[in-house]
């Protein structure tokens, strides 16, 4: 098989368009929730890398992409790597997340909340979550200290005792602010508080992490940086997400990473490809707790795609279908598209 | 595609004249003079023991073969065990059945993370071992790539279609080893390494003889099995950088982690570590804490699977190490694998084009390493024809 043009389609009543890997053999690769703009540098930078490439040969593909993209600060690699990986899975019949390993068919759920709410609305949030089923709520709003502890421990009182609790610190504390937090999040037996300092500051996030019991996350955007934070124990688990944080390559060997360590990996919302790929990276590995949901039911809605991930009763069931499993709609493509961009 | 049951067959395997003799693999004092501590006994040049046990008779040697049935039209199946005694291979069956059988009917069969990680679990509280976690996820590995109709390399992930060869050389003499090394220097192999424990100044000897006859490119490595105390990994490292070797491999006992981190700090000459430490060598686990205190320079593959062995792998390359040794597929599918190890067999030539499927067969020929494979579906083994022939079906 190989791959003989990229065709990046934008459309009419949507943000985002879809990425097709046109090969030889009638089989395409898909990539859905492209941006004109990422669609233009997949064109322009990642295109000559995967044109004329057997789609089978995806670790030489990634390394030349993830080159390109350190080489020029851009991050191509995440669509054409899941596009790549949909095509394989999708040639041999089987759902991606069997193709790669599979580990689970289902996987709890757990809420980010809105960050702009006032923290009555908050609370109500976090209830509402756990009465839709929700095995958590992911809390994203960021108060001053003495604030942000009157709102954690009101949500804790509001859901009671068996309900995953997360604070995102958004990487807006300073370390003694976050040991403050840290401590009302042991308080409330916190799952995890996720960078509560700036990515990259692998000091400070260790001065948290030995401050408090409660586990610290930090991000990882690249396999490099997944080792770096436990080797000098600046961390207990790691975040990484699609597509900032690469393609479905990258997400596997920074989760593997972790695994190494004993450490959990959390995938950062609900990601690249309108859901599909954090779904099938979580259903191939043990150490990812939950799928990061923005609502009940539909994760991304599109014009073009059948059925949608979804989570229900605080659950996300892996696509079932070959490849990403995405159901396109070809009407609603040929009516949405307005322009298709293809490789010269 | 669900597996619905586990079916064993004790097959016939041919036979064999059994015997055993003396084994050499504990610590023997090294002639004075070539240094002053105790070196491994298995090939250091001493005569050993004339001691061997001979059956008067070939005996007839049987096969385990496990298959596991899905509802998916291919099988997954593998050798699970051989030995000379029907009775125990069928009672080894009949444990499968009771103790993990359970484990795997019902189970997707192209779940093998779920699959890995509960024999994974196993190891410890059922204490089986690598062999059991490696044998199963072979096969499931072997069965999506009888459905994909594609190698487990291509699966994985295409990296690179063949990778350089060296091959492991021995003799009993300088001369001997030399003499092997051109041998296959000859026949085209990028270099060799060798498993030698004739102390400091014996194996200093031997790699300056190796250099000298085998030219400045030869790729040379060196394997003393955990025969030096740090002192001599240190007289011996500097030597060999100086030569300029590609590595050390098991210079101490993987669990010295102290030793290998000072190792590790003092010599420019990378050391490789890893292939037997607790339990299961190789594995993921251990080897984070290795690299996360500097340890290892380069980390070993053992046999945990392919699931194991990708783990292991992309664990290196997120400290940007390289990793060595392995499933062949494996090491086609990364980067961070300098040179493959050819085991004492030598050129595995490439078959004929009729014997080819998608599985691929392993070829050396010219120094590389590479996977002969055809967009042709596997034979599938003749169930029937092995049920009646087989002398037990469990």
């Amino acid at each position: 098989m190989e791959i003989t043009s990229i065709q990046i389609h934008q459309l009419r009543h949507h943000p985002t368009g879809l990425l097709r890997l046109i090969t030889d053999s009638g089989r395409e690769g898909l990539c859905p929730g492209i941006t004109p703009e990422v669609g233009r540098m997949i064109i322009d930078h990642g295109a000559s890398v995967v044109v004329g490439a057997n789609p089978v040969d995806r670790e030489r593909l990634w390394q030349a992409l993830a080159e390109i993209d350190r080489s020029q600060k851009i991050a191509v690699r995440a669509y054409l790597d899941i596009a790549l990986w949909d095509l394989v899975a999708g040639a041999a019949d089987m759902p991606l997340f069997r193709y790669i390993n599979g580990f689970r068919q289902r996987c709890p759920a757990c809420l980010r909340g809105s960050e702009d709410l006032g923290a009555d609305a908050v609370v109500q949030e976090a209830k509402q979550a756990q009465e839709d089923g929700f095995a958590g709520y992911i809390v994203t709003a960021h108060l001053e200290v003495a604030a942000q502890a009157v709102l954690l421990r009101q949500i804790r009182g509001a859901v009671g005792d068996d309900f995953y609790l997360r604070l995102d610190g958004n990487q807006g504390y300073t370390v003694t602010e976050a040991i403050r937090i840290g401590r009302v999040l042991e308080e409330i037996d916190a799952f995890c508080f996720d960078r509560p300092r700036p990515d990259g500051d692998l000091v400070g996030a260790k001065a948290v992490a030995d401050a408090i019991d409660t586990p610290v996350t930090v991000t990882a955007s690249t396999p490099i940086e997944a080792a770096q934070p436990f080797a000098v124990e600046a961390t207990d688990q790691l975040r990484t997400g699609t597509p900032w944080g690469g393609g479905i390559t990258d997400a596997l060997k920074i989760v593997r990473c972790a695994e190494a360590f004993g450490a959990l990996c959390h995938l950062h919302g609900v990601g690249a490809a309108d859901g599909f790929a954090h779904a099938h990276v979580i259903g191939a590995v043990k150490n990812t707790p939950f799928f990061e949901a923005t609502g009940v039911g539909v994760q991304c809605a599109s014009p073009i795609i059948r059925n949608p991930v979804r989570v229900d009763n605080g659950t996300v069931e892996m696509p079932s279908g070959p490849g990403l499993g995405i159901d396109l709609d070809l009407d609603a493509l040929e009516r949405e598209t307005t322009e298709v961009m293809e490789n010269s | 595609m669900l597996i619905k049951e586990a079916i064993c067959y004790i097959s016939e395997a041919g036979s064999n004249l059994r015997s055993e003799s003396a084994a050499k693999g504990s610590i023997v004092p090294v002639a004075p003079g070539i240094t002053n501590v105790f070196t491994h006994s298995g090939g250091a040049g001493l005569p050993s023991p004339d001691i061997e046990i001979k059956a008067q008779e070939p005996s007839t040697s049987y096969q385990l073969t496990l298959r596991l049935v899905t509802d998916g039209g291919l099988d997954a199946y593998g050798t699970y065990g051989s030995g000379h005694n029907v009775e125990d291979l069928v009672w080894e069956a009949n444990a499968f059945q009771a103790r993990y059988a359970h484990m795997l009917i019902g189970v997707d069969a192209f779940d093998r993370e779920y699959v890995w990680q509960q024999f994974w679990m196993a190891q410890r509280f059922m204490y089986t071992g690598r062999q059991l976690l490696d044998t199963i996820d072979r096969m499931l590995w072997d069965l999506a790539s009888r459905h994909a109709r594609l190698p487990i390399y291509k699966l994985l992930g295409g990296c690179r279609e063949r990778v350089p060869a060296y091959i492991n050389v021995g003799g009993t003499t300088v001369d001997d080893i030399v003499k092997d090394a051109l041998r296959r220097k000859e026949q085209g192999f990028k270099g060799v390494k060798d498993h030698w424990y004739r102390g400091v100044k014996g194996n200093i000897e031997m790699a300056q003889a190796l250099r000298a006859n085998l030219g400045d490119d030869f790729l040379l490595f060196h394997d003393p099995v955990e025969s030096y105390t740090y002192e001599d990994a240190v007289r011996v490292g500097r030597a060999m950088e100086r030569l300029n070797y590609q590595w050390i491999e098991e210079p101490l006992q993987d669990y010295d982690i102290m030793g290998l981190r000072k190792l590790c700090a003092t010599l420019d000459l990378p050391v490789l570590a890893l292939e037997w430490i607790g339990a299961i060598g190789g594995q993921p686990y251990n080897t984070a804490p290795y690299l996360a205190l500097g340890a290892s320079d380069i980390v070993r593959q053992r046999g945990i699977g392919i699931t194991g062995q990708v783990k292991q792998a992309q664990l290196a390359e997120s400290f940007g190490v390289p990793v060595h040794g392995g499933d062949p597929h494996v090491i086609l599918s990364i980067g961070h694998d300098p040179v493959f190890e050819t085991g004492s067999g030598g050129p595995q030539p490439r078959p004929d084009e009729a014997e080819l499927d998608c599985l691929g067969q392993m070829v050396v020929e010219d120094g590389y390493m590479s996977m002969a494979w055809v967009d042709r579906p596997a034979q599938e083994p003749d169930w029937d024809a092995i049920a009646r022939d087989a002398v037990q079906v469990v």
